[in-house]
């Protein structure tokens, strides 16, 4: 049973405090992503996981145990170092096989598992390569390799895909999701990479400035994020986000910004009445602004005609970088679209998906 | 191709400087007794001879003075790199009270000049009852070759990745493995400075020799060399055999360190 258990975990570098007051429960067998902006204490949080930094405050138990003195050989876990950290006087094989030889292995069961995992990252050709003979993704997944043999009760793994190409991305990508239904490891998984975060996880962690910002499954992160930070980080192109004030008509709830106004769902906003006639965040998603010509039977309260200043065609579909008043935002539309550079295009806004934020604090305004 | 002839020219006239010498001591050595104070120049003298090299080995005390020396050498070499790769690695990963201080008294010792220390060693070495053993010698030589390497030892420490170790770690080493598996093996150029180093130091070493030395059966090359000179007058054949002699385990040693000085044995490991 590997449960990995976070108990109000503190770390401080001298002043810096890398991770405040963490909490967090990853389950047994779970695939836990964890992201955030460039320093906000990704590492740092594998990192005592994996025992190789010291604990300022608080507890981690791995299982039911409590690891904070268990030195990091005896935690049963494998890491996959952000910066390789691959053995330079070894050749691939033996940096996969080094983990499995301290522990006693028999040669033929270690043999069989390095060629396993050599096979399934495509490596299989460089085994008795040294590291400085190989590229950079090839390290990579060298890396990679000498986690997966060893088969632990955690994986930690620190962006592990970062410097493959997209094809090969797309592929390791599979091979990790297989490699965790058939090993059903606890793995804690750091990425930058949007489209990692959305399909390989069983729940997302979002962080920011050492603090967790969310907790959930992929989805409910994306449609229900509790502020405008995690709603700004996950999904790409980013979440639009516009100054406005929230008006009410009658029984309507209207948001009201330099360059548009637009009705908003009553029901989906309950909480909104103590922000009537104040200053908000607006957040849309760009593919919740419609390109009017495709939503045909759009109600006309949610129409705005705003300005094209680009278009980034993406092959499939388009991002249409328009701007209205102050505002300016991206929507992304049909491939069909007529909207070109220097004219001006009516959009709908799907209100049904907005966001609003209160303005101070960035929490969600339900 | 202009530029590769000036290379090979500067590096002929280098090796020429450098070996002629050496060649001129070979010859001297092999000249028979009567041709000794000859002016010819040629390399191989007329009637050659390895007289010299015999009465070396056969009638003079050289091979103890030799395996001495080699003894002293050896155990200098051996103690120093045992305490300062150990020392060096505390010194370059941890932090603890008195980690500068210790740094700095460390380089210290090394500004002192070899002959200030000469006298206390002298009275340290006769109390301990330590006066004509190998043990006096080789503790004399570490005193001096040890602080050496270890700042040689943890400059090249601090350039080894940590994070090789923490892989190694996390992998399921404990700490002495990760020390010996991982580190020593990227340290392997550093320890073959530091003991090369050392092993000339105590090799060519005098001074100390002479005060700490008093028993014929236990003095080393340098000391036996200048017997060697002092008896009735100086044979200059036998004197150059012996040079040519000694200068071998050093080259022999070159030799077979320049396997280890390989530079770039820590690439690779980490991105970029
Ligand atoms: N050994 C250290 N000493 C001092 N500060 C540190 C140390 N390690 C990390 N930090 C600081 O802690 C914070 C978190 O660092 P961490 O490496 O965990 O970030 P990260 O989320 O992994 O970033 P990235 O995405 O760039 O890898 C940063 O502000 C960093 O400067
Ligand atoms: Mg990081």
């Amino acid at each position: 049973m590997a449960r990995v258990y976070l108990e109000n975990v503190t770390k401080k570098f001298g002043n810096v405090v890398a991770v405040e007051d963490a909490t967090l429960e990853i389950a047994d067998k779970e695939f836990l992503i964890l992201v955030g902006p460039s320093g906000c204490g990704k590492s740092t949080t594998l990192r005592m996981v994996a025992g190789l930094e010291e604990i300022t405050e608080g507890n981690i138990y791995i299982g039911d145990t409590l690891v904070n003195d268990i030195p990091p050989k005896d935690r049963d876990i494998a890491m996959v170092f952000q910066n390789y950290a691959l053995y330079p006087h070894m050749d691939v094989y033996n940096n996969m096989a080094f983990g499995l030889k301290l522990r006693k292995f028999p040669k033929a069961e270690i043999d069989r598992r390095v060629h396993e995992a050599a096979k399934i990252l495509g490596i299989e050709s460089l085994l008795k390569r040294k590291p400085k003979e190989l590229s950079g993704g090839q390290r990579q997944r060298v890396a990679l390799g000498r986690a997966i043999v060893r088969e632990p009760k955690v994986f930690l793994m620190d962006e592990p895909l970062s410097n493959l190409d997209a094809k090969l991305r797309v592929q390791m990508r599979a091979e990790l999701a297989k490699l965790h239904d058939r090993l059903k490891t606890t793995i804690i998984y750091v990425t930058h990479d949007q489209t990692e975060a959305m399909t390989m996880g069983d729940r997302i962690v979002v962080q920011k400035d050492g603090l967790i910002q969310q907790v959930g499954p992929p989805m409910e992160i994306y449609h229900h994020p509790d502020n405008a930070f995690v709603a700004g980080f996950i999904g790409s192109p980013a979440m639009n986000f516009m100054d406005a004030v929230l008006r009410r008509d009658g029984d309507d709830l209207w948001v009201q910004s330099d360059g548009f106004k637009v009705k908003l769902p009553r029901t989906r906003f309950e909480t909104a009445d103590e922000y009537i006639d104040k200053e908000v965040i607006f957040g849309i998603r760009p593919e919740d602004i419609l390109d009017l010509d495709f939503a045909k039977d759009a109600d006309p309260d949610l129409i705005v005609t705003a300005n094209v200043d680009v278009t980034e065609p993406m092959g499939a579909e388009v991002y249409v970088y328009l701007s209205a008043g102050k505002e300016s935002y991206i929507a992304r539309v049909d491939a069909h679209t007529r909207a070109r550079p220097g004219t001006t295009h009516k959009v709908v806004f799907n209100t049904e998906k907005a966001h609003l934020f209160c303005k101070d604090t960035e929490v969600s305004i339900r | 191709m202009l530029k590769s002839v000036s290379i090979h020219l500067v590096l002929i006239a280098a090796c020429i400087v450098a070996v002629y010498p050496f060649l001129r001591v070979v010859s001297i050595s092999l000249r028979p007794g009567s041709a000794l104070l000859s002016t010819s120049l040629a390399l191989i003298p007329p009637g050659a001879t390895l007289e010299n090299y015999r009465t070396l080995i056969f009638d003079k005390d050289f091979t103890i003075w030799l395996w001495n020396s080699l003894i002293v050498s050896g155990a200098t070499v051996l103690i120093g790199l045992l305490l300062a790769a150990t020392a060096a690695y505390a010194f370059s990963r941890w932090k603890f009270p008195g980690r500068r201080q210790g740094l700095v008294f460390l380089l210290l010792t090394q500004m002192l000049p070899p002959g200030m220390l000469l006298l206390p060693i002298y009275i340290m070495v006769v109390r301990l009852n330590l006066f004509n053993t190998y043990t006096g010698m080789i503790i004399a030589y570490s005193v001096g070759s040890v602080p050496f390497s270890i700042w040689l030892l943890k400059g090249y420490y601090d350039t080894i990745p940590r994070e090789l170790e923490e892989a190694a770690l996390v992998d399921g080493a404990g700490p002495l493995t990760t020390f010996y598996r991982i580190v020593l093996p990227l340290a392997t150029p550093a320890l073959a400075i530091a003991g090369l180093f050392n092993f000339m130091t105590a090799w060519n070493e005098y001074m100390m020799a002479r005060v700490m030395l008093q028993k014929a059966s236990m003095f080393t090359w340098p000391i036996g060399f200048q017997k060697l000179r002092d008896q009735f007058t100086t044979q200059w054949g036998v004197f150059s055999a012996a040079s040519v002699l000694v200068a071998i385990p050093a080259m022999l040693l070159f030799l077979y360190s320049s396997k280890w000085l390989i530079s770039g044995l820590t690439l690779g490991g980490l991105k970029e």
